[in-house]
């Protein structure tokens, strides 16, 4: 039996992939609170595939764990087809008012979204109904500073945005970017979260997981490794928002790939604080990697995704 | 380590064959993956695997490096 059977029949994972974070679906009665919505460009399949677990039942509520590309992209689609209304972290509450694309990390990350009302802030202690059950929303910043997980006691499960993956956790955009301690940010999120009593995590990327203590020592031990060596922080950061782009506009010129790599913020910043490359070295460098990885291939003078 | 999804990020549902464009699964099949046990996920595997060679859509490996946006 998956992870995911053993959850409680009132909540639906709906597993995506990286450029999609899962949507997770929470049933109480024909009523529905949706955690998430995935990428812009998906969106239509997003819809698809809710309409196919909703099976009638009514789309309330959408909440945002965070406020990346890759779990508000589908809001406003969700907004307008579905009429919910949408619950974001209070932190992000103002970026989401005045659509702030630095804010929102769209214009530092070469990212797209669309721009949604938000309804609601949530603030950590906040309680919610989802599922027939009573989650509590704790702060978890770190990847993303105003970011929330949610917790259910009764069934020890905990929704986990990108705060805890099974292998690891999501950019540490402000410790990259020099914008704020997320290193200790996220070792104190990492310590809170470890104090819980979980026996099922229900990540932003991947499958539900039962190997909680395990995902945790990972954790930790790439945070540590971070600390020791802020290039591996670097280059972590530079390859996994690279791959994101790679899977949004499938193939990029490689001869362009430096002036990119100058331009957009993260990799800029990434590259000036940790790395002190040339944009022509650190592109050769990126393609190395992303074609070893079979992320990418090279076709002539493109760079494909895999 | 549970097996993974054939989801390779192409995220778009095809009106004429009624599958996802990228990994070739039904709406049914993506909405219930993760509720899956190991043997059904081998099953559709196997199943995207003849859609590919009827459709003729080369395999595209899986993204191997997950280190996360």
């Amino acid at each position: 039996m998956s992870v995911a059977a053993s959850l409680p029949e009132t909540i639906r994972v709906l597993e995506r992939g990286w450029l999609s974070a899962n949507n997770v679906v929470l049933f109480d009665g024909g009523r529905a609170t949706v955690v998430d919505s995935g990428y812009v460009s998906h969106g239509e399949q997003t819809v698809a595939l809710l309409r196919e677990v909703l099976a009638g039942r009514r789309f309330a509520e959408l909440v945002n764990t965070h406020s990346h590309s890759d779990h508000i992209g589908g809001n406003a689609l969700l907004q307008r087809t579905f009429g919910c209304s949408i619950s974001v972290p209070a932190g992000m509450l103002p970026a989401v008012a005045t659509w702030d694309e630095d804010a929102l990390l769209l214009t530092t990350a070469a990212q797209s979204g669309e721009r949604f009302h938000a309804d609601r802030a949530l603030h950590p202690g906040d309680t919610l109904e989802m599922g027939e059950l009573v989650w509590q929303a704790i702060a978890a910043p770190g990847h993303d500073m105003d970011a929330l997980v949610f917790h259910n006691r009764d069934r020890r499960i905990l929704i986990s945005g990108d705060a805890l993956w099974r292998d690891g956790f999501g950019i540490l955009f402000a410790e990259v970017l020099g914008l704020g301690d997320g290193i200790g940010a996220a070792r104190r999120t990492l310590e809170a979260i470890a104090r819980l009593p979980v026996d099922v995590v229900i990540p932003g990327h991947g499958a539900p997981f039962v190997e909680f203590d395990d995902a945790l020592a990972r954790a930790f031990a790439r945070l540590r490794a971070f600390e020791e060596d802020g290039s591996r922080m670097a280059r972590n950061a530079i390859r996994a928002c690279m791959t994101f782009s790679l899977l949004d506009e499938r193939s990029m010129a490689i001869d362009a790939l430096p002036a990119h790599l100058a331009s957009v913020p993260l990799y800029r910043e990434a590259n000036a604080r940790f790395l002190g490359l040339t944009p022509e070295a650190l592109a050769d460098w990126l393609v190395g990697e992303l074609t070893r990885a079979g992320v990418a291939r090279r076709e002539g003078e493109l760079l494909v995704a895999a | 380590m549970s097996i993974a999804s054939p989801c390779i990020n192409i995220c778009r549902m095809s009106a004429t064959t009624g599958l996802c464009e990228g990994c070739l699964r039904s709406l049914d099949e993506i909405a219930r993956w993760s509720r899956h046990d190991d043997a059904e996920k081998r099953r559709i595997l196997e199943l995207v695997a003849q859609r590919r060679a009827a459709l003729g859509v080369a395999a595209a490996p899986t993204l191997a490096s997950t280190e996360g946006a």
